[in-house]
Order: C-alpha cells, then structure tokens, then sequence
C-alpha cells in the first residue's frame, strides 16, 4: 500500500509539475553531452566499415531514431491503458503529448533511412516488411493526433484516443520482427541480441551513448510537454489558479 | 579534412542525415517550449480577463 | 466486478480481439509479405510466369559478367541449392558484388534467364572494421584449406 499512496503523490498533478520542472534540466543536458560524444565518436572515431565504408555512419543517426519511434510508441500505449483503467488523467496527458515527438522521430527515422537506403541498396524506398510497417506507425501517430483533435471534450478525447494508441501497439512487434518473420531488403537485427552484438565494440559504443542520449532528450521533451498539458486540464483548479495568479507579473513560471 | 566531408563519396547522405536529425532533435525542444510558454499565456490571459471583469463588477 | 475491473477487461479484450484479427490477417497474407522469392521458389513454378517479381539471394561467386563492354551484364543468383542466371543492362549500387546478397526486380525470360530492370543490394546486420574482417578470413580460409585435404 504504501507503493500505492507513492504512485498516487507522483501522479498528483502540482507534485508532478513541480518535480518535472526541477527534473527537465537534468535530463536534458545530460542528454545534449551524449548526443554531441556519441556524434564524434561515430563521425570521427569509430572505424570505417569493410562493407559500406564510411558511409556507415549513418546507422548513428537511423537507429536512434528509429529506436525511438517504437519506444515513445510503447510509452504512450501503456499511458493510454494506465489512463483508461486507473481513470488517471496524469497518463492520460503523458500519451497525447508523447505522440507529437514519436510522431516526429518516426519522420526521422523514415527520412534517413532513406539517405541510408540510396547509396547503399540502390533505391529510397522499397515496399519490404520493416519499411512498410514503420510507415504505419507514422500513420497511427497522425491518426491518434488527428482523432484527438476531432473532440472538444479532453475527457472524451483521451478514451478514444486512448484505444487506438492501445490497439496500435501491436505494430510495434511487428516493426521488430519483420526481419526476421518475412525476408526483406532491410537487413536483421544488430544490437538487439545482447548475448553477441554483429558489431565491434569501437563501432557499438557510440552507438549506445548516441541511444541513451536521445532517450534522455526525449525524457525531457516529454516533461516540458506533459507540464503544459498539465495546465491546460488543472486550470480549474486552485493550485494551478494561484500559480498563475501570483507569478503574473514574472516572466516565467517555475 | 576534404576527405572527412566526402565521407567516401556518400558526403551528401550522411551529412544531410546528421543535419537533418540535429534540425529535428532542436525543432522537438523549441516546439515544446513554445507550447509550454502558449500555455501559460493563454491560460494567463483567461484569468486576468475574468478577475477584471469579477472587479470590475 | 469493481468497475476499474471491468474497464481493465474491456481494454484487454479490445486489444485481445485486434492482435488476433492482425494475426489471423498476417498468416493469411504470408506470401505478399515476402519482399522476394528464393531460386529454388522460383524453379519449383511458385512466380508466376510473365509476371515482374523479385529474385533474391547471394551473386555466386565467378559468375559476374561484362557482356558487351557497356552495361549490359550478367551473374548468377543463387540460394546455395539452385541458382538462375541473371541478366541486367544498367547500374550496380555501391554493395553489388561476388558472394553479395542481391535483389533483382524483372522477370522469366524463357525457363533459365532471368531479365532485370532494376538491381538492388542487400547488405546484413554485421558491422567491422576491414582489419577485422580481414583477421576472420585468414581465420576461415586455413580451415577450408584443412577440410579440403582432409577429403582429398
């Protein structure tokens, strides 16, 4: 029970304003530090590849991206379950605003693996399984967004959309195993087999700090987004009210 | 240094990959503290509106 | 039955009831989900003829070949079981070469020669430097030196 009443002190919409606030900073230039190090390790230090060269380096950019796409996807479907059967509004407001940013990851992750896919494939595009599917996770992040804005009601938005972000997570194995399921031009996992990366460890290094680094960021995006979103669905209430109230000669709020 | 751009040929790949993902990871942190900032604002404004027309009255 | 019982049943069986509908949807469209068919798929009649389709596997070692000196040329696919040969008038990416995986999109000409229009590369998920790579094929070519005298 006491794991119960510390959840409930964290999903308490001041407690979580205030700590976000305090916590944001502290992700996010953490976060800039090891995307700039894994950025010099994987343009500069990291050897080139006996297969693509130094055209590899690419992979520092697409698979963190990538990663993200389906990581903030999971985040904001267990959010929308959290809300739709805790009733918490708190999750509620973390899975619409993690949906901007996936959607804009995934954007990433499509754009450079078209980059990638050129010089290296021969083509942009190809309609393959991994392809095709990481398409559709861009289509569910607009189809979310878009179902959400079609309610004036947050509470009537955040259970609609709330289904379709639970329903869509089935995309997400899909995403993972298509390499592996169905043959495809995109070739199979690298890193996801823990036991025996496909990957020296001066290539791999970078990578992971360029992986940690963009989850941090992405950590702290979500604060600064969940913080206003906050506001919006609390300015009723008397916290939110007096906040305003007091600091409305200030430039900021803290 | 020439040979670092080119990148083995493929400098216009992987240089648009890297500019095009720090555009995107900045765009991210300026979009979210600007609809922070808008909210705040907005929600501001609300209640001025409303304690000026409660004086007011 | 607490009503955030219920909900959580609703939530689970909602997304209960749509992975098995996706499921169910995949298994059936097994075969459009495949990006490309084998050699030995092929010769054993599984594309249909007169149809542009997607060969791939690896280029057979020794098998690539300049025809007319410009960009007409030709090599081998093969899945180590059957192979089919190849022809293509254009050019290679990058990736292309003996012992490569490849994927070539055209169609049957006749029984064995397969016309392509456009050839594609397809690279897997290892990564190392040349060094490395050199280190595993020393490391590999006294072994296939030491099976091979050990049949002769």
């Amino acid at each position: 029970m006491r794991l119960w009443n510390w959840i409930n002190k964290l999903a308490s919409p001041p407690h979580f304003f205030r700590m976000a606030g305090t916590l944001t900073p502290w992700f996010l230039w953490p976060a800039t530090a090891l995307i700039l190090v894994g950025a010099f390790g994987g343009l500069v230090l990291a050897p080139p590849d006996y297969m693509q060269g130094e055209g590899f380096r690419m992979i520092y950019f697409h698979v963190p991206s990538a990663y993200l796409s389906m990581m903030v996807y999971v985040i904001m479907a267990v959010s929308a379950a959290v809300g739709l059967i805790w009733r918490i509004k708190l999750a509620h407001a973390v899975a619409a605003s993690a949906a901007p940013i996936g959607a804009s990851f995934t954007v990433l992750a499509l754009v450079t693996g078209m980059l990638w896919g050129k010089p290296m494939w021969g083509a942009y595009w190809v309609w393959d399984a991994r392809l095709t599917s990481e398409l559709v996770l861009l289509f569910l992040y607009i189809g979310y967004m878009t179902l959400r804005s079609a309610f004036d009601d947050t509470s009537k938005a955040d259970r609609a959309s709330g289904v379709l972000a639970v329903v869509g997570v089935v995309n997400i194995p899909i995403i993972h195993f298509s390499v592996v399921w169905w043959n495809t031009l995109h070739q199979g996992p690298t890193i996801s087999k823990m036991d025996n990366p496909s990957i020296t460890a001066d290539m791999l290094w970078p990578l992971l700090t360029m992986i940690l680094g963009y989850t941090l960021f992405f950590v702290a995006i979500l604060a600064i987004r969940v913080r206003g979103e906050v506001l919006t669905r609390e300015v009723r209430s008397r916290w939110v009210g007096e906040m305003l109230r007091e600091s409305i000669d200030d430039k900021r709020v803290e | 240094m020439d040979e670092f751009f080119d990148m083995g040929g493929n400098g216009v790949f992987v240089w648009n990959t890297v500019g095009l993902s720090i555009a995107i990871l900045v765009l991210n942190l300026v979009a979210a503290r600007r609809a922070f900032r808008n909210t705040v604002d907005r929600l501001r404004a609300d209640i001025k509106r409303n304690t000026d027309r409660s004086t007011r009255q | 039955m607490t009503p955030r019982r219920r909900r959580m049943v609703i939530v689970g069986a909602i997304f209960l009831g749509v992975a098995t509908a996706v499921t169910l949807g995949l298994q059936g469209m097994q075969e459009s989900m495949l990006y490309f068919r084998s050699p030995t798929e092929v010769l054993s009649g599984e594309a249909a003829d007169g149809r542009d389709f997607r060969l791939g596997g690896m280029v057979r070692e020794g098998s690539v070949e300049r025809l007319t000196g410009d960009l007409e040329m030709s090599f081998d696919i093969t899945d180590f079981e059957n192979s089919i040969t190849v022809r293509y008038t254009g050019i290679t990416p990058a990736l292309f070469g003996e012992g490569q995986g490849v994927i070539a999109i055209g169609r049957m000409e006749g029984n064995s020669v397969f016309r392509a229009r456009e050839v594609l590369a397809k690279h897997d998920e290892n990564y190392m430097p040349v060094e490395v790579a050199d280190m595993l094929a020393q490391q590999q070519q006294p072994e296939e030196l030491s099976t091979e005298s050990s049949t002769n």
